[in-house]
């Protein structure tokens, strides 16, 4: 009896099923049995990247307490829109089936998969019945960076800047966040150096360039690599290791360079008894075709009159970043003589006038100051490298005298024009308790820059924290990186062949001669062309009917590198409604956005030819959308859109409905019996049933006096 | 003091609900304040422990008959409700007593206090000898021929031993393919003394050891024991004192003493 009740409440149920399966089809999602009235809900995105798992849900309700199953099983699918090829089959977790709505997780690796349009099977199992549910989606290639164009200068002179150039491009189909860019170069010297470029979007290319010191400064062969690294999905993502050899050729000039990098020690700027040299420059650089001022200013220590005089000793090439020396014939009691001095080539001979002085000799009285300029001029033709200026000092005072060297160390770069050139320069100043450097950008003559990085690499030594040292002149911040304080100089925009100037100052630097080995680096970005940052994943248009209104989906993934407006807008020939055919939504990167246009058809059939189109910023994408319009008679009663990349089995609905009216068939009939059954409902008064009974009474009295 | 005036409570056929009425009859002339004793003279198929719950007492009518015990010592108190019982005792085979055993338990049972003896027999004939120890029977049926031709056979014989009878008919659905009450009453040519509705409180109670009555006496099957046992009671000249219907908070409360008054 009660399984007869239960039998005829689900029909009923299921009915009713059926009834809001007609009204509310969004929510109508699976192909369901009808003995079994239950909703299935996948919530897959349109889109996923080709890497590590995808995670998801799906949702099951019962729609009818009868239809509580506690041993429902779940069968996850993963099929090849293109062959219906299984690419991945799993089981899934689900718990009773009751009229609780309950999200269960599912999950697939994508190792499996390729760049393909896939669909998502979720198909439980209660009984002798299956219900599924079939969802789309793209796979897409996650970011993959490649660094192409590796190369510098093959053979760069002894102490020149070498300069790194490589391509980076982003070949997935998702946008990038930051990358961050490794080169390390290793060779009788070794250098590291990183920066941090943007993201990228898909297919988009950046120039990176390096301009590093300290790395042709001995010769012999050096290889260079670099890498690129970025996140994505909490994934880390590399790219190739490009490589990239050179080499530094010997001296011309005779004797030997050192064949391991000297370190340098002691302080760069050696004083004189009656003597105090105030400032002096350290490291000065500048570029072929140009000329420098350089002052040094020296104030007497002595109770006398004192005549200093100065001259320029043979200029060395290629030796920077080496100890502060002592030219052992100048040296005198007093001053420590260094073992390390090497003399190398000399380079006055190519051009005499590379170094001439303001003066070569001053008088200072007691406490007097003076200062003399040292104008250094590199023509053209000079070879690109570091010049090392002796200084001759020499005092003479109530017939004393007392001699020293002072080392001037000066970087020649070539002028390409195609890059900013950088001439950074470090100087001693305030009774050498400051270290004060300057960094002269200029344009390349004939193209703008903009939005290029500078690095100021300030080794940890010269100074016990990153607060003694101030930037300004430009937009900078002071970092520390465990192996150099960092100036970060961000520069938005340098016109043609204009140049500005950075400054920093080091507060009582611990270490004067590890200044020579303070070094800028620049990395400018080269803007990419604008690509595509729209991909369309999913344009939905179901069947239309005259005089009908049906939604019209459109899904994209935003691989633009920060938030931005998308534009969808939506056209059609006169006679069609287009309810919203304007949409702007905020996507950030990698978001997908959809948007749903509400289209009622004209009275007339026929194929709608509407216009949609996409935009963002300078990427727009139109597409025309060909709307087939059939004739109302053949419409199907359904008036609601179907959700995008979600399929809905109409063949099975239509078994369904089949089924319910079998259903309903079957309840008549057993109702009727039922009722048959029941007889007239109340005892009834049946006068020959009395009579007889009144009989048998008789009977037994009759037998009783038998008896 | 009056002798208690016993009622037979019987049938000719087996399964129509002797016990049932007579534990709930007697249990509604108790709880309306009668002195009455229940005896479960059903010597093939004992079950009045059963729907009380005190099916493991160790005495009963058995060793009354066999002159083990008396009357007053092998009654059983039935707590949550105050009613006397004299249990029969579940045993292998059947104790068919003999009438020297039966007058014995009569003797004892007259000598008693009770206002009310409540017998429930074994369906069938019963010794005619002890039909003059009755006040009256009930002949208890079931709304469908066989079972009510056989009632009045069971009539016919108490007309001849001039023992006064009443026919109770229990599991009354009042659907149609059951007798009208006017088919039996003709049929019975006597009084109709209750009609008790088929309720699923009966077997419940059979379940839970808590007879009907006591576990909602506003339940129709309850309602009609009630008003049998006040007519019972008032036709004997005693006082019905009719209490107030059980709520849900008495019932629980009269589970519980049941629970914990067991035993």
């Amino acid at each position: 009896m009660h399984r007869a009740y239960a039998a005829a409440l689900l029909a009923l149920s299921m009915l009713a099923t059926l009834a809001i399966g007609q009204s509310a089809t969004a929510t109508f999602t699976a192909n369901v049995n009808v003995f079994c009235p239950y909703n299935i809900l996948i919530n897959t995105q349109a889109s996923y990247p080709i890497l590590g798992n995808v995670a998801s849900t799906f949702t099951v309700q019962g729609l009818s307490s009868f239809c509580s199953d506690p041993s429902a099983t779940g069968q996850l699918q993963i099929i090849d829109n293109a062959n219906s090829a299984v690419a991945y089959s799993n089981e899934v977790d689900v718990g009773p089936i009751n009229t609780v709505a309950t999200t269960y997780n599912f999950q697939f690796p994508t190792s499996e998969l390729v760049n393909a349009v896939y669909n998502a099977q979720i198909s439980l199992t209660s009984g002798p019945y299956t219900n599924s549910i079939t969802s789309s989606f793209q796979m897409l290639n996650a970011p993959s960076l490649d660094i192409t164009g590796f190369s510098g200068d093959s053979s760069p002179s002894k102490g020149a800047l070498q300069t790194f150039t490589a391509s980076i491009t982003n070949n997935g189909q998702y946008a990038t966040s930051p990358i961050t860019v490794d080169l390390s170069v290793s060779g009788p010297e070794s250098a590291t150096s990183n920066t941090v470029v943007s993201a990228l979007s898909p297919y988009q290319t950046e120039n990176v360039i390096f301009q590093l010191s300290g790395v042709t400064d001995f010769s012999g062969s050096y290889t260079a690599s670099i890498v690129a690294n970025t996140i994505f999905n909490s994934v880390e993502i590399s790219s190739n290791t490009e490589t990239f050899g050179y080499s530094v050729p010997g001296n011309t000039g005779g004797g030997s360079g050192p064949t391991s990098s000297p370190t340098p020690t002691g302080p760069s700027i050696v004083q004189l008894p009656q003597l105090s040299i105030i400032s002096a420059p350290i490291f000065t650089s500048l570029t072929t075709g140009s000329s420098a001022v350089y002052s040094m200013t020296f104030q007497s220590t002595s109770q006398s009159t004192e005549i200093v005089n100065f001259s320029v000793g043979n200029v060395n090439f290629g030796a920077a970043s080496f100890s502060p020396v002592l030219h052992p014939s100048t040296a005198t009691s007093g001053i420590r003589k260094q073992q390390s001095f090497v003399q190398l080539a000399a380079a006055a001979a190519q051009d005499p006038a590379l170094v001439t002085l303001s003066t070569k000799s001053l008088v200072l009285g007691p406490g007097q100051q003076s200062t003399i300029n040292l104008f250094f001029n590199a023509p053209q033709n000079l070879t690109p490298g570091t010049y090392v200026v002796p200084l001759n000092i020499t005092v003479s005072a109530a017939n004393k005298t007392n001699s020293q060297v002072q080392f001037l160390t000066f970087s020649v770069q070539s002028n390409s024009g195609q890059y900013p050139n950088i001439q950074p320069q470090v100087s001693l100043t305030n009774n050498t308790h400051t270290a004060s450097g300057v960094i002269k950008i200029t344009s390349p003559y004939n193209s703008s820059t903009s939005n290029f990085t500078l690095q100021t690499r300030i080794p940890l030594g010269v100074a016990t924290s990153a607060s003694q040292i101030t930037a300004y002149g430009a937009p900078a911040t002071v970092t520390s990186n465990g192996a150099y304080y960092v100036i970060t100089w961000n520069i938005g925009y340098l016109p043609v062949g204009q140049q500005i100037y950075a400054y920093y100052t080091i507060e009582n630097p611990q270490n004067q001669a590890l200044l020579q080995r303070v070094n800028t680096v620049f990395v400018v970005p080269q803007a990419p062309a604008p690509q595509s940052v729209l991909r369309v994943l999913n344009i939905n248009i179901p069947t239309f009917y005259t005089n009908y209104t049906n939604e019209i989906a459109a899904s994209v993934l935003y691989t633009g590198i920060t938030q931005s407006q998308i534009t969808f807008v939506l056209t059609g020939p006169p006679g069609t409604l287009i309810s919203g055919s304007t949409q702007q939504i905020s996507a950030s990167s990698n978001q997908q956005v959809s948007a749903r246009f509400k289209v009622t058809t004209p009275s007339t059939p026929g194929t709608e030819l509407l216009g949609l189109t996409i935009s963002q910023g300078n990427s727009t994408q139109s597409y025309s959308l060909p709307v087939v319009v059939l004739p109302a008679a053949a419409a199907s009663p359904a008036s609601a859109g179907q959700h995008p990349g979600i399929s809905i089995n109409v063949q099975m609905k239509d078994i369904a409905i089949a089924a319910g009216a079998a259903a309903a068939l079957a309840l008549l009939v057993y109702a009727a019996v039922y009722i048959r059954s029941q007889g007239p409902g109340r005892p009834r008064y049946r006068k020959d049933r009395s009579e007889q009974l009144i009989r048998i009474r008789e009977q037994i009295k009759r037998s009783d006096q038998v008896e | 003091m009056s002798k208690p005036y016993v009622i037979r409570v019987s049938s000719q056929k087996g399964g129509v609900g002797k016990t049932t009425a007579s534990v709930n009859l007697a249990m509604a002339m108790s709880l309306a304040g009668s002195k009455v004793l229940l005896i479960d003279a059903d010597f093939i198929n004992p079950s009045v422990g059963i729907h009380l719950g005190i099916e493991g007492a160790n005495t009963g009518v058995r060793a009354v008959l066999l002159g083990k015990s008396t009357l007053e010592g092998s009654v059983v108190r039935h707590n949550p409700s105050g009613l006397d019982v004299l249990p029969g005792e579940i045993v292998s085979r059947p104790h068919n007593p003999t009438v020297a055993q039966m007058q014995r338990l009569f003797k004892q049972v007259f000598k008693s206090t009770y206002n009310f003896v409540i017998m429930d027999t074994p369906p069938g004939f019963f010794p005619d000898e002890e039909f003059g120890n009755f006040g009256e029977a009930i002949i208890v049926t079931t709304p469908e021929m066989s079972s009510c031709v056989s009632a009045v056979r069971l009539a016919n014989d108490y007309d001849r031993s001039h023992l006064k009878h009443g026919l109770v008919v229990n599991k009354f659905r009042n659907k149609g393919y059951e007798l009208h009450i006017n088919e039996m009453e003709e049929m019975y040519d006597g009084t109709i003394l209750a009609v008790l509705p088929d309720s699923e409180i009966v077997p419940i109670g059979v379940s839970e050891r808590i007879p009907a009555y006591l576990m909602n006496r506003r339940a129709p099957f309850s309602s009609a024991i009630g008003q049998l046992a006040e007519k019972y009671i008032t036709k004997m000249g005693f006082e019905f004192q009719a209490k107030k219907s059980n709520g849900l908070l008495a019932r629980i409360a009269a589970a519980f003493r049941l629970l914990f008054g067991r035993g």
